[in-house]
Parts: C-alpha cells; structure tokens; sequence
C-alpha cells in the first residue's frame, strides 16, 4: 500500500515538520512495517528551483527550434531563457531553475549544476524543466506544465514534492488497505484523531429504486450489495489534483468515473465498480456462474466461466466477474451518462479462488479477500457518489438500493483484566487501556472485573479478547513489556537416543577427518537415473512436485548419492586436491500398503572421498584416498558408536565388482562402502577414483548401545607374539582374524603385513598378524602363549587350510 | 724406573695430570686418562704403592698428599667428564635448532557444516532453559501446515508461505513440502499435555526465487511454549536469554507488531545489533544503520488452538516463535550470501 503523505494529510492534521523517519518506525512498530521511504522534491533547491509563469514566447534570433521565455519566477524582474521545448506557451505554470540549482539526469541519475550560458547569441539565465532534469521520469520531449493554481515563486518542492510510504499490510488487517485506515492508525499512535472524508451529497430525481432492482441469490457469497444510480455524468479526464493521488498511489488515471471509483477504494478501501446502465437489462442479480456461460472482461479476454464463480449479471447474462473484473460490454465508455455504482460485501475466499484461478489478482481482489465490513459499502457508496456528481458533472437519484439482507450485528466483547494481564505479563493501567482502545476507534466501559468492548466496525479482524490485548499491548509499546524467564516447572525430556546417536555419528564423521555437507532434497530423474539401478528407480517411484521451481529440482530425493558426487564434482574443479565429505540427511520414500498419509522419510548417511593424500608439506603425495581411507573413517566414527559392524565383500549398483563391502550388524545390512565405476562417475565428469559409502541409519542407529560399558584395564601383562600364515589368496584376512580373536587368552589382534609374490605359489598369499596374548586372572608365560597358539593354528589349517610361514 | 716418592713428585705429578685431563676432549681420552693416572698401574698408583720405601715420617706426609690427589683427581675427572657432555649437548642442540615457522604436519581435519553448527548453538540455548528437541516430517499434509494454523484454503495469508505441492491427495489432505517447523506445534500438542516446553528443528521449503538473502531451502527452528500463566513478557524474557546466549550477554530484544494466524497477538522480533555494540552506525552492513536485527516471528499461541488441542484455553497460554537457521548464520560469521551455505564448496566450508 504506497501511502502518500499530502494526501494523508486530508485525513489527519500532521504538524508541517513531521519527522517521516520517526513516523514511518512508529508505525512500524505499532502497525504494519514501512518498507520503504519515497520522496519526492526533497533533491530540489528550494530557493532556486520554484514554480514559474511564462509571461512571452518569442522566437529565437539565431535558431528555428529555440524560442525565448519570459518567466516570472517570484523574483523581483522576470528573467528570459532560451527553451527548445516544442510544449512551452504563454500562460503557463511551470518548473524554473535559476542559475546554481542542481539538475538531474532522470531518476536516480548524474546531478549538474545549472550555469548561466549563451545558447546561440542570446543569454539564458535559467531553465523551464522537464520531468527528466527533476529526476521525476526520463521523460524529456517536452517541459514539465504545472496546474494553473500553482503560484509562481512557491517552491517546487513544497508544491510537488511528497512523500510516499510503502506500508506492507498484514493479510488480517483489510481497514489499512486505505488512506483513512492508515490515518486511523497514525492518528492512534500519535494522539490525533482522524477527520472522515464527506460523504453528503444533493439528491436530485426519481429514486434510484425505480433505475435498478438488485437480487442476491447465495448472501453467504454476497451479504451486501448497493447500487447507486448517477444520472447525466459527462465522461472525461479526472482534475489534475486526482490524477496526480491515483498515480502517487500507483495507479493509472484512466477516465473520471473510473478514476473516482478508484480513488475511493484507495480512500476508504473498498473496491467500487461502475457499470453503464445503458448496457444493463432488467434486475442485478449476483450469483454463481451456470455451466458454459461465458464473459468478455475488461481486459478482452473471453473467459469460459467455472460454475462456483460468483457474477454480477442481468437478465440476458454475466456483467463482471464479482470483485474481480467487470465486463466490457457495461463498460463506462465515453458515452456513458448513467451510471450503475456497485459498492458491494463479497466473500473473501470465493473472490480469492477466481482471482487466483484467473490470474486477476488486483488491488481489488487483495482488498475484498481480506474481508471487508459490510458497513464500509455504504460509506464508500455515498462517498464515490459525491465525488461522481461533484467531479463527473451527474446527478445522483434519490437513495440507494441497498440489499443486505442478514445484517450483522457488531460483537461485543467481554474482556477481563487478569486475561489481559495474562496474556501481555504486566498490568496496563486502567485509564490507559480504555484511552488506547478509544484512540483505536473502540467503544469501551469498564464492566465487573474487566471491560465491556466494541471494536469499531471497520475492524473486522477483532474477535476474541486475545485480538483486543494485541491492541492494548502494540498502542502501550511492546518496550514497556518486562523480560521474565519462564515460571513453571521444566517438563521432562523424552529421551531421544536415535538422535544422539546420529549426533554422535556425525562428530565420528568429522573426528575422521570428512567435512559435512548439506545438499538439496529435491533433485531430477536424470540425476538419479546416474546413481540407481532402472529398475529400482522404476519401484521406488519418486515423489513429484506438482510446481517444481526449475526441472532440476521436481523430485523428492530417495538416496543422497548423486548429492555427494555433484559436491565432490563441485570442488575437483575448484582445484581441491583432496575430499572428503558426507551428509546426514532424510531420503523420501514411498510407503507401502495403507500406512499412513505420509512418505517415509529415512535418516541416510552418505560420504565420499577422492584425491591424494598430502605429505609433510601439504602437497599431493601419489597415493590416492582408496577403500581403506573410507573403511578407516567409518571405523573410526562406529568405534564412537560403540558398534562394530562387519565388512563382508559384496556388491552395489554402481560400483566396482571386488571393491565393495557391505556392511552387516546384527543380521542387518546396515550400508555399503564401496569405489565408484568409471561409469558413475563419468556420469558427473569425475576422472578419477571415489570412493562412497552410505549407511541406513534407521538400520544403524537402533543397534547402537545407550551407553559405553568400560572394562577394566588389564592387570598382568601381555605376550606379544607375531603369526604369519600362508593361504589361498581368496581367504579373507577378517576370517583368520575372527577365528584368532574367538580364543579367550588374545586380548587383541591386528594384521601387520600381507604379502604375495616369488617366495610363494602364485595362488598363495601370506598374511601376518600381531597377537597380544593376555590373562585376567594371572601373568602368562611365553610357554603358556605358545601352547595357545599352537591350538590356534591347529584350527586355522583344520578350518582354512592355512600354515605357519616358515 | 719410578721416581722416589716426595711431596714434589706429588706436586709434580698433579701438574702433569691436571693437564692431560684439561687435553683429554672426548670420553675416550678421559678413559686413557683415567688408566694413566688412576689406573692400576697408573702413576698415581704407582707412586702410593711405593710409599712403603719411605719412613714413617715421611710416608704419612707423602701418603696424605698423594691420598689427597687422588681424591681430587677423581672429582676434576668427573667435573671433566660432566663439562664436556654439556658442551657436546649444547653443540647438539645449536645443530637441532628448528625452524619454528615451518607448517605443521598436516592432518585430515573435518568440520560440521556451519549451518549444523549453528544449529546447535540455537539449540543449545534453548536445552540449558529447559526446552526439549523434537523433530517432524519435511512431508506435511495441508492440514497441519495450513488448516488447522487457522490458514484455510483461499486465505490471504496463504500468501505469506509460497508452496511446493506434491502431486499426492486433495484438499486438507494434499501433500507439500512444509513451508515452516510450525506444523509440529500442532502434531505435539495433539499427541501431549501441558506443561510442554520444546524446539523442533528442521528442513523447511518455500517456492521462491534464491537470490543473497532467500533460499527455497532451509532450515527452522519452532519454538513452542503451552503453561498456565505464560505471557509476551515470558517470550521477550526466553527470546532475550537465547539471544545472550548467542551473541553476548548484554544483548536485548525488542518487538513489534507482527500477523501469523496461529499466534495472537503476534509479534517480529529483533535484536539489538551486536556488530554496532552500542549506538547504531549508519554505516553497518549488518542492521543498515537501524541498531536491530529482525530474527524471528513470534507469538502467543493462539486460543483456538488451544482449545483445539483439548487443553482448557482460559487455563493454558503459550508463545511460539520460529527463526530461520541460515539467517542466525549469516549473522554470527558475517556471510553475505545465503547461497554460500548449500553450494558446499570446500573453500568455505573449511573455514568453519
């Protein structure tokens, strides 16, 4: 809503040196934010840039184009400037600039400084300005030509200059989409109160009645409608001072019917309309659409109309679109002379839906939806009508067919202290809390242990005692509020230990030397299509946007994958030389069967690494991040877990054949680490080695214990004793291992070396394992861990085939 | 041939040893010295096995000298041997000397991304005043992100919250992409009773054009207080402890007049600017001047929901608040450009 300040002026008597800042913060505060601060004049000089006459037009000596203007400027002699501007006459009231006044180039342009000059022989003292050189528009074809009211020597900026507030009005507040309902506020929270604008008007012939009947079919559609005739109007441009509100308000001058209607509802705000009577037959009848009629709008469009849109019509037909657009056939034309003034109450959600189906949205429609009172109609009706018989030359006829018939009631509210104590936390004083409401426009009386109130009836968003202790609080001042810490008792924390785990995930992560990422939920099918399997994209069936914003972004994502390869992408071009990155986040799934009205959205872990490892320095060595970097890092993060899962080789879409591990614990498969095909990864214009792992978490998480059991540190000491075994190559070293650790004397295990070569057969593989012998209730000798290992290669040949290396 | 013993041998003989132990350099040499003058047929030695030639007399004057020499020969040794393993240590350390400006050994660090951070911080100063977390589906039906926030269909408020729609259900029933953390008020209330005190973070999604200061991601974080007898001054108090808690302890908050249709009255709140500390300067990038930062919207849980929750509305007041994770972020760091936080480039992500 862009609220110009000369005209709010009309309603409230704001002191001339009003402080806009401090007005635009208090409103702000207390009502509806000001979002931005326009104005106009305040670059003028205002000693040398005035209003002007034009005394004489000469042509120039020396130049056709140019011609000489006398000017009285307010100065003691006129003074004569050479002007090309073809528009420039005798008579006229214009903008001058005498010598040293700054200039602009169009708004928001270069200033100049005016100087005194000879253009073709002949001295020019100053300048008749155009709109650009005022920095108002670009436009320069011709001087600016003010009304002839204007007073030469006046400052332009007093005369022209103004002030415009752009004020967002919350969706509940339909009053402050007007000047007066601003005026209202202001005048509230600055103690002044408000002067309506006139509404009376001389009635002149035959009832109205006689000229229109008017019906509602459905008064839940429309609880109120009047019609206002005008007889003998003369259809012509708006005055001036008209044109120049409409336009400070952002709105197009367009003739003086439908400018007045306008200018009404910028006024009062509700949204008028003028139809031709001429054009209309028989009664007015508002209802809903019947199947397949149609309407030409306004803007020559030919709409096919849905049944639940709610129409103005006649007996042959649709008229307008209710609160929307009127139609062209009834159209105010220049030919007009009797006028139909339709000021109606119209349900909010039922303009919202056609507006918002037919793309109409409108100063109109934002006003009718946020629900106006059906009170303000007849005073907007007598309103536009004065204005129409003052402006337009008619003559309006005696009443107003007003129909309406469930009459509203006004709510009275019973409004107890200790609720408005409560709500708001200290007591605002009595006196203060009824001369804050009054100043508001409600009625009030003290009542028992509260308030009797009466919202006035422009405020339709005031309902319950709740709404009336926002009023009280926001006219007080939310900084008289004290700062009080919560009073009661701390309700018990429900313990959360899927949530801590996966928090402690994460740091495991991060302790592993990753970097967390977060990446975007929504992605594409051809995105996914790089990281799934056909068929299993094909089961999973995305979820879909029905209003994607770009078509990168239309699907909900059911893995994270291909999110962590564009990261890894990303920042292989930035240069990185190594990466190492991973997301905790959600995937969304389809659920089966009949559970529930929700998709499933599943916790997933996901990492990826690439690159070289640095050396001392800091500089790529050779080595590249391979599976054993990955592994590592989620050992590392599990042991924080306090879980162990198993790495069994394995397979994964997407991966190399013998470079993936699945991940087993507690007979689940909780995830899979594993080195990207070239494939895969060309799919993302990666050329070199990742390596991924993704862990279910819903799996995960619930296998993790609540809490770190410690045992004690052992008290005799170990036998360290190395084994070397020779194997069949496909034997994996886990398997030896495990079968080493189920011994109770090895307190711990750990492969030192593997090796295959020369020294043995080529199907042959020695693997070598460092064992620490220990006991808990006495020292071992080395006598004592030979025997036991001696038992335990026994069972490594019986079960592997293995044998000591010699 | 050894010399007859006399207290001039003695003299004599500590002249010649004192000297070859200042010339002895390493701990070889003071082995040979040591064999040569203390040995078992080193001359001091020697000289002490031939006192018995002497007379009494003279034995007892010669044998204290040469018994003195001894011992002070075997302190000079150790004196010399302990001088010059400090002179080779001090040599060995000048050779060491390190390079104190080189790097350090580099090793894979990892980071919790800012935003996780952040989060965490919100959510820590909310844990420490009694507040649990819960979280919620990013999946919501119409009916808790909207209908029953007392946003019906076709209100202007709607507007307030752009939307991405799934291409699931109908009507109260249709799914989208939450567009604010506020639907788990109604999900916990509908599920407990009062006294209920929690935070729910989370991913929310608005369908807006991103530019510096909008993405159509990101994360929330729903405040939700039901009690008897909580009040605007409860939600200033709580709002001002958390902004203590997050950017100085003599931060203070202000509100103003604000409109969501869950809560009534409703409230913007805003921090006065840490950047600026005191006066606001005209030139700060952060509040522009104004001395406040806007960081969430709040307010008293509206009745109707109360009442909706099955709890008594006249008994039970509450205040909610959201704020937007990113935004705090931007703040605390001095990030100009949400964008930065979702394009996951290393370069800026290592620097958290």
């Amino acid at each position: 809503m862009l609220v110009s300040l000369k005209w709010l002026r009309d309603y409230l008597e704001l002191p001339a040196t009003v402080d806009i800042d401090d007005l635009a913060h208090r409103l702000t505060m207390a009502s509806a934010e000001v979002e931005g601060i326009r104005r106009t004049g305040a670059q003028w000089d205002r000693a040398l840039v005035t209003v002007g006459a034009v005394l004489t037009v000469e042509p120039h000596p020396n130049a056709d184009r140019l011609r000489l203007a006398t000017v009285n400027y307010g100065g003691a002699q006129p003074q004569q400037v050479v002007c090309g501007a073809p528009n420039v006459a005798a008579g006229q009231r214009i903008a001058f600039a005498r010598e040293g006044a700054t200039l602009f180039d169009g708004p928001g342009g270069a200033s100049s400084t005016l100087k005194r000059a000879k253009i073709r022989g002949v001295e020019s003292a100053g300048m008749v300005l155009s709109e650009r050189e005022l920095g108002l528009s670009d436009a320069h074809e011709g001087i600016l030509v003010l009304p002839p009211d204007a007073t030469p020597g006046t400052p332009l900026a007093d005369y022209l200059g103004d002030v415009v507030l752009d004020v967002h009005v919350w969706p509940n507040r339909a009053d402050m989409m007007s000047m007066l309902g601003v005026a209202r506020e202001l005048g509230a929270i600055l103690g002044l109160p408000a002067r309506e604008p006139p509404e009376q008007y001389r009635e002149d012939g035959p009832p109205a009645a006689e000229a229109v009947a008017v019906a509602i079919d459905d008064p839940a559609l429309c609880a109120r409608y009047i019609a206002a005739v005008i007889e003998g109007v003369t259809v012509g441009d708006s005055p001036r001072w008209l044109q120049d509100r409409l336009r400070a308000a952002g709105q197009r001058p367009i003739n003086n019917v439908v400018d007045v209607t306008n200018y009404v509802m910028l006024e009062l705000g509700q949204p008028l309309h003028a139809f031709d009577l001429a054009q209309v037959r028989g009664r007015v009848t508002v209802r809903t659409a019947r199947p397949g009629e149609r309407l030409r709008t306004l803007d020559g469009q030919d709409r096919e109309l849905t049944v639940d849109t709610l129409l103005i019509t006649d007996e042959r037909g649709p008229l307008a679109l209710a609160g929307v657009m009127g139609g062209q056939d009834t159209e105010v034309s220049p030919h007009t002379s009797t006028i139909l003034l339709e000021a109606a109450r119209f349900d909010p959600a039922s303009i919202r839906r056609t507006s918002t189906r037919l793309r109409l949205r409108s100063e109109s429609s934002s006003r009718f939806e946020r629900g106006l009172s059906p009170e303000l109609a007849l005073h907007a009706a007598r309103r536009a009508t004065r204005l129409l018989v003052e402006l337009c030359g008619g003559r309006a006829r005696r009443g107003l067919v007003d129909v309406y018939p469930r009459p509203q009631p006004a709510p009275r509210l019973h409004v107890t202290s200790a609720r408005l104590d409560t709500v708001i936390g200290f007591a605002v004083p009595t006196p203060e809390v009824e001369h804050g409401l009054r100043a508001l426009g409600f009625e009030v009386a003290a009542r028992g242990d509260g308030f009797e109130v009466q919202p006035p009836w422009w405020r339709t968003d005031v309902a319950i005692p709740d709404d009336v202790a926002e009023e009280v609080v926001r006219i007080a001042g939310y900084d008289r509020l004290p700062a009080t810490t919560l009073a009661g008792h701390i309700p018990p924390p429900e313990p959360r230990p899927l949530v801590e785990a996966r928090e402690r995930l994460r740091e495991g992560l991060v302790a592993a030397g990753l970097h967390e990422v977060i990446t975007y939920s929504l992605t594409s099918q051809e995105m996914l299509r790089r990281v799934l399997p056909p068929e299993q994209l094909a089961t999973l069936r995305p979820l879909r946007l029905s209003n994607p914003l770009t078509a990168d972004r239309e699907l909900l994502r059911p893995t994270l994958r291909h999110a962590l390869l564009e990261a890894m992408d990303r920042n292989l071009r930035a240069g990185a030389g190594e990466v190492a990155l991973f997301e905790i986040a959600r995937v969304y799934l389809r659920r089966e069967g009949a559970a529930g009205p929700l998709p499933e959205e599943r916790e997933m872990a996901a990492g990826a690494l690439c690159g070289f490892e640095p050396d001392r320095w800091g500089r790529a060595t050779d080595r590249r991040l391979d599976f054993f970097d990955a592994k590592s890092a989620l050992e590392q993060a599990f042991a924080q877990l306090g879980v162990t899962p198993r790495f069994v080789a394995g397979e994964e879409f997407g991966m190399l054949p013998g470079r993936v591990a699945r991940l087993r614990l507690g007979g689940e498969d909780v995830g899979v680490v594993g080195v990207l095909h070239p494939d895969t990864l060309a799919r993302f214009e990666i050329d070199q080695p990742v390596v991924l792992f993704e862990l279910d978490l819903a799996r995960l998480l619930p296998q993790v214990p609540p809490r770190h059991q410690a045992v004690p540190v052992p008290r005799f000491p170990a036998v360290e004793q190395d084994l070397a075994l020779v194997v069949n190559v496909d034997v994996p070293a886990g398997a030896l291992r495990a079968l080493i650790e189920r011994s109770p004397l090895v307190a711990a295990v750990a492969v030192f070396d593997v090796y295959r070569g020369e020294q043995l057969p080529a199907d042959k593989k020695s693997v070598a394992f460092a064992i620490r012998y220990q006991a808990t209730d006495r020292t071992l000798t080395s006598e004592d861990a030979n025997r036991e290992q001696a038992r335990i290669v026994a069972r490594l040949e019986r079960e592997f085939g293995a044998t000591p290396r010699a | 041939m050894v010399a007859t013993p006399s207290p001039q041998r003695v003299s004599e003989l500590e002249r010649e040893a004192r000297a070859a132990l200042a010339a002895s350099a390493d701990e070889a040499a003071l082995e040979r010295w040591r064999t040569a003058t203390l040995g078992r047929s080193g001359t001091l030695t020697q000289l002490l096995r031939s006192l018995g030639t002497l007379d009494a007399t003279a034995r007892r004057e010669v044998g204290a000298a040469a018994n003195t020499l001894k011992n002070a020969l075997e302190a000079a040794l150790e004196a010399r041997r302990e001088q010059l393993r400090a002179a080779a240590l001090a040599a060995d350390v000048h050779a060491g000397t390190l390079d104190v400006t080189l790097p350090g050994r580099p090793r894979r660090r990892g980071a919790l991304h800012p935003v996780t951070q952040t989060l965490r911080e919100i959510l820590a100063a909310f844990t420490r005043m009694g507040f649990d977390t819960v979280e919620g589906p990013e999946v919501e039906l119409d009916e808790y992100n909207f209908e029953r926030l007392r946003i019906p269909a076709d209100h202007p408020a709607r507007d307030m919250w752009d939307t991405f729609w799934l291409d699931e259900g109908e009507g109260a029933a249709r799914l989208l992409l939450r567009t604010h953390t506020s639907p788990m008020q109604i999900r916990y209330m509908d599920a407990h009773q009062p006294p209920i005190r929690i935070a729910v973070p989370g991913r929310c999604y608005r369908y807006e054009a991103t530019d510096a200061t909008h993405e159509w991601m990101m994360q929330q974080v729903e405040l939700l207080v039901v009690d008897e007898g909580v009040s605007m001054a409860d939600l200033k108090g709580t709002l001002q402890e958390f902004a203590r808690a997050l950017f100085g302890p003599e931060r203070r908050v202000m509100m103003r007049n604000s409109y969501f249709p869950f809560v009534e009255p409703g409230v913007e709140l805003a921090v006065d600017c840490f950047v600026c500390d005191g006066p606001p300067r005209p030139d700060c990038s952060v509040c522009r001047g104004s001395g406040w930062i806007e960081i969430m919207g709040a307010g008293m849980v509206h009745p109707e929901m109360i009442a909706r929750a099955g709890y008594d509305a006249q008994r039970y007041t509450g205040f909610a608040a959201g704020m937007g994770v990113e935004r705090i972020a931007m703040l605390k760091y001095g990030v100009d450009d949400i964008r930065h936080f979702y394009a996951n480039d290393l370069r800026f992500l290592r620097q958290f």
